[in-house]
Order: C-alpha cells, then structure tokens, then sequence
C-alpha cells in the first residue's frame, strides 16, 4: 500500500477509525482513506456493508470506493476525494439556514436517500446526521456508509453506529434500521438545519414555529411528521418526502397539503390607507359600518405574534358572490388585500363591512368562521345587522 | 438586498378627510422580494377627490396581486412589465372618465408609484407629487454625505396649474421607466404637502442616515421601521411649520 498511496494529512479521527488525504503515486490524484484500526465483529460487519454497499453504488453525491487494502491489524478503504464543509460546520459557523435553502439542500439529500432506497435491494444509509453531509461543489455529498444495511436481509444490527437524536427511536431501541429510520433522520436534519439546534437538546425536535414564527407551516408539518415516534406515522417513502418538499418549494411554503398554487410566499408588510371609497362604479352610499367584532372571537388565536392563517381563497367563489370585507390593524391601516395570502399580525384584526350592501330597515346576519388549518376545527359566530338610514339613526338617539 | 419600509399619512389640520392615499405592498416571492409603493393626491378643487385617489392606490394594488406577482414569478421581461403597468394606467383612466360622466362630476388624482423586483424598480408617474432617490456618497462634498435626485418632474405651470392628472387631461403621456437598483438606496415617494419647505438635501440628511441603521430587520415588530416612520413624521412636521396646510402622504422605502 505504501508503494502506491502517500499518506498527506490527517482529515479526522473517531475511536475505532481515521480519515487520511492520501496522494495515488500510480493515477497521480488524490483520495481519501478510511483506515480502521481494531476488527470487532461489530465493525468488521460494518466495515463489510460499507464495502458491499459502496461497490454498488455509481451517483453523484455519493463517494466512489476505488480501493480496498488490508493491513495487518486494519482495512483501508480508499475512497474518492470529496472536499468541502460539512453541514455540520456550515450551521456552526454561519447559522441555521434561509428556509428556502434549506428547502433546496433538503431536495439534494432527498434525492440521494431515494436513489438508495430505490436500488433493487433498498439500501438504507442508517447513519445520515450534518457531520455526514458535505457540499462538496455546491451539492450535497453523503459520506459514511458504515451504518449502511440491506432492507431485504435482517436489518437488525448492534445499533453501535447510532447517532442520538439523529437515530429513530426503533432504531436505537432494537438496532432496527428501514426505509422509516432514514426518514426520521431526514426529518431531524431539516430541524438542525431550519433551526440551528440540534435535535439532541434539552426540547428535543420540537413544533419549529414556536420559538421561529416566520418558518412556514408547512415545513413544520414535514419537520414533525417525519420524525414521528411510530414508524408507521412517517411518510411511507423518500418519493412521498420529495413530493411534499417539491410542493414546499413550488409554493413556497406555505400551502402544505392544499394543492393550491399562490406565488406569494409571505406578505412582509400590506398597508393601504385611503378615505376614499370608490371602486371603479359608481358608489351610492359614502357611509360604512366599522364592525369591531373579531377582536373578541379572534382573540384567541391573534395574541400569539406572529400567529397566521388563511382566508378562503378568492378563486373558489366568483368575486360577485363574496361579501366584500376589509381587515385593518388597529390603527386603521388596510391588512386584507389578497385573499390568496396569508397575513401574518401580532395584534387584534378588525374587519369592516360597507354599509351600502345592507339594505335600509332588513335584518342581516353575518356569520364570522374561524377554522384552525391544520387540525380543522371549526369556530363560528352570528351577529345580527339592521342598517338604518343615517336620519332615522340620529332620530332614534 | 433587503427591504425595510416606513409610512406617513396624516390628515390637514382642519381637514375632516385626508384626499391623499398611498398604498406599501411588500410581499416575498419566491424569486426574492417584491414592493409595490403609490402614493395619490386627491385634486382637491375636484368633486370627491379622496375617491379618486383611492381608486388609484385600490387599483394599483389590484394589479401588484394579480398580475405583477405573477409576471415577476413568470420571469416577464421589463418590457413587459412596463407594457402590463401602461395597461393598467389605461384601465384607470377609462373607469375614471365613466365614473365622471354617470356621476356628472370631475374628478382626478396625480399618482406615483414604485414597483421593486428582482433587482429592478419601475416608476410610474403622472401629476405632481414625486419620488426621490437618496444614496451615500462615495466621496462627500460639502460636508453633504447623500445624494438626493428627484426622479420626476412636477407636471404643472409655474402658477401652480396641473397640467397632467388621472381622470383629466394628459393620463395618456404618463411617466414610465425602470431603471437598476442598488444597495444602499431610499426611495421617497410623497405628494406635494409632503415635500413643501423640505428641499432635497434636507430630505437627504434626514432620510439617508436610515441607510446605517441594521439592526432588527428580520422580526414582525421592526423597531428600525419605527424609526424610519419617525423621521418621514419629522419631515411632515418640517413642513407644516414651512407652511403646508395640505394632506400629506408619504413612503419611505429603504433598500440596504
């Protein structure tokens, strides 16, 4: 081996097994060596799925195994050389990521995990956590297939390899490694790459929206199913993961689940301030009731900042058949623009009706719902409203 | 580059209603952020000018939501963009004329407004009120550390007689340009009871040291926007003790 491989620097160190840059004498090029000292039964297991693994395997993103030499007391398996920074260090040194980013990082992984779990023997990489992820050009790299194991075969193993927090709870409980176990580790290094924490810390992986509001709902929802406790409430595969995440990408967010399309990501600020009623036809009445109701029925879910949710979507019903409603903050400025969007506030909204379109002497009700997007609940309240006259009003006072 | 934005709209003294309306529209896209800022100056000697211009700044909000969102995530070219917003300026004139010949009234507001994407900003302006542009100087002259340019011209007489106005005579000869937009720049977007007394320097030195100012951009409650509504209502108060006595309306739109 020293014939053909100059050993230049020491990359890493574990307890069982170094990573050498090494100079190929022969290809004049660099590769990697993983040098594994000691041969437990559980690593040599290890080491041979590793190897059976990585021989198989020709994708980007994913290292060559050009090599294997044995030594006395250790194997080196040379490696293609994939430099870069982990996503591990990136995340220290630079903060969690954009979400967008993370979407797009997340999309990359995606890929590599269902590239391995679609090979006509599933291949499940066992150990994916930030320290084994690499942007190495640009893209993602997945190292270390030492946790690697076949789906088809027994798929329990001593569970040595596990990485807490990163690990499934199947998986270092009974060593049990599936299809499930990888997306539960997808899912917990979308939190570490979202947040920033890892999903080892005192909360655990906890709803990102608590402590990061303007994280989209639905990247919450991924987060969180992903990383279910049972298996079965995971998503069933990579394909079903990558799905969700294109949605996320396409809309941005924001629209998880609903199938609908809206370009809007999130509305930073909407202020519209005018005394002037007029909307393109003539206007009968100038006059307009300022309903301040959903201050009480809202208040519930308004006293989070940051708290948002989505009014019923323009394009279902013909604009001729909605109630025209305008929400302001209280200070009066205009939030309701786009019925499309989702309107972010940390204060209470007020909602106002014209009064034109209440006819003079009827009774109207007006029914206000609320409905919580995720779970569905449902929460309404009638009022009824009698417009008068303006003269007939200041008789009655 | 981020956005950061603040507003200013305050009634006349002894004005019941304020003529002027203004419309901020900041959105983020998926292609990055995107701004939509107008302001309207109601012709107070016409009928119901408060309508007029809030036809306008409705109108223009209209169009940001339903057609320049989706042109901007379509990849739509200047051209086209500058294309769909003359487009728009048509539709208003014509709503404005019919409303004025069924209600048998007169009516008109100037309108300026700003469209910020992808790296660009789209101006549209007709009537008198303006928009300026204020960025740091690389090397200050006269102890003046900003460069303030109005970036468009007041279309009236030397008497003070509008020329050009929406729902009146010249909507047809509007302005429209686009140019790049840089780091490091305000945009100031005000009617003409907002800019009486402050000259462009002033405007300048109050508005540019917002350029400086980083911190707490990324939450909901920004105290930097606080400020920045601060220092347009320090500017609004500058010029009623110049002597405006006219509504006011302003947008500060800070890119950084």
């Amino acid at each position: 081996m020293e014939e053909r491989y100059r050993i230049l620097k020491k990359l890493a160190e574990g307890g069982s097994a170094s990573t050498y840059l090494v100079w190929d004498k022969r290809l004049e090029r660099h590769w990697v060596m993983k040098r594994i000292r000691t041969m437990e039964t559980g690593q040599r297991e290890a080491l041979e799925r590793e190897v059976t693994a990585l021989r198989q395997i020709r994708k980007a993103g994913i290292p060559v195994l050009a090599d294997i030499c044995y030594e006395r007391d250790a194997v080196c398996l040379i490696m293609e050389y994939m430099t870069g920074v982990s996503l591990e260090e990136r995340i220290r040194k630079g903060g969690a990521l954009e979400e967008m980013e993370a979407l797009d990082v997340a999309c990359q992984i995606g890929n590599l995990l269902q590239f391995l779990h679609g090979l006509s023997t599933p291949l499940i990489h066992g150990d994916l956590k930030p320290q084994n992820l690499m942007f190495h050009h640009g893209r993602i790299a997945l190292l270390d297939f030492g946790g690697a194991v076949f789906e088809n075969r027994e798929g329990t193993y001593t569970g040595w390899h596990c990485t807490p927090g990163y690990a499934s709870p199947e998986l270092e409980a009974h060593g049990k490694a599936s299809v499930q176990s990888d997306i539960y580790a997808f899912g917990a290094v979308l939190f570490f790459m979202i947040t920033g924490d890892a999903p080892l810390g005192p909360r655990g992986i906890y709803p990102v929206r608590e402590q990061y509001p303007d994280i989209s709902a639905g990247m919450e929802q991924m987060i969180l199913t992903c990383t279910q406790r049972e298996p079965g409430r995971r998503y069933g595969s990579m394909d079903e993961v990558l799905e969700v995440l294109q949605n996320l990408r396409r809309f941005g967010g924001m629209q998880h689940g609903t199938g609908k399309r809206s370009p809007v990501f999130r509305t930073v600020r909407s202020v519209l301030l005018t005394e002037g009623t007029f909307r393109g036809m003539p206007a009968g009445h100038v006059g307009r009731a300022l309903l301040l109701l959903l201050s009480v029925i809202l208040s519930g879910i308004s006293q989070m900042p940051g708290d948002m949710w989505r009014l019923p979507g323009s394009e279902q019903v013909r604009a001729a058949e909605l109630l025209p409603v305008s929400m302001r903050n209280t200070a009066g400025e205009k939030l309701l623009v786009d019925f499309g969007a989702v309107y972010h506030t940390d204060e209470n909204p007020v909602f106002e009706l014209p009064l034109k379109y209440f006819e003079a002497g009827r009774e109207y009700e007006v029914t206000i719902s609320q409905r919580e997007r995720e779970a569905g609940i449902l929460r309404e309240r009638t009022i009824v409203i009698c417009a008068q006259e303006q003269g007939q009003a200041e008789n009655q006072k | 580059m981020r956005i950061r934005t603040g507003v200013y709209w305050p009634a006349a003294a002894g004005c019941g209603r304020n003529q002027d309306s203004l419309s901020l529209q900041h959105v983020m896209l998926q292609k990055g952020e995107c701004l939509l800022a107008a302001v309207c100056d109601g012709i107070g000697s016409l009928a119901r000018s408060e309508e007029a211009s809030g036809y306008a700044v409705h109108c223009m909000t209209d169009w940001f939501y339903h057609e320049g969102k989706e042109l901007i995530c379509g990849n739509s070219s200047k051209e086209h963009i500058l294309l769909a917003l003359q487009r728009r300026l048509c539709h208003m004139q014509e709503h404005l004329k019919e409303f004025q010949k069924t209600e048998q009234i007169q009516t008109g507001t100037t309108l300026s407004a700003l469209f910020l994407s992808r790296g660009r900003y789209y101006l549209i302006h007709i009537g008198d009120s303006r928009i300026y542009r204020i960025r740091k100087r690389t090397i200050p002259i006269k102890r003046q550390l900003y460069h303030t340019r109005c970036l468009t011209t007041d279309d009236r007489t030397p008497e003070g007689c509008l020329l050009k106005c929406m729902g009146m005579a010249g909507a047809d000869r509007a302005i429209l340009q686009t140019g790049r937009i840089r780091k490091g720049t305000v945009f100031l977007l005000c009617t003409d009871g907002f800019y009486y007394g402050n000259d462009a320097k002033r405007l300048g030195q109050v508005l540019g040291p917002l350029l400086a100012e980083k911190s707490g951009w990324r939450t909901l409650s920004d105290p930097a926007e606080h400020q920045m509504n601060r220092r347009l209502e320090l500017l609004g108060i500058e010029a009623q003790k110049a002597g405006s006595r006219d509504n006011m309306a302003a947008i500060a739109v800070c890119i950084y």
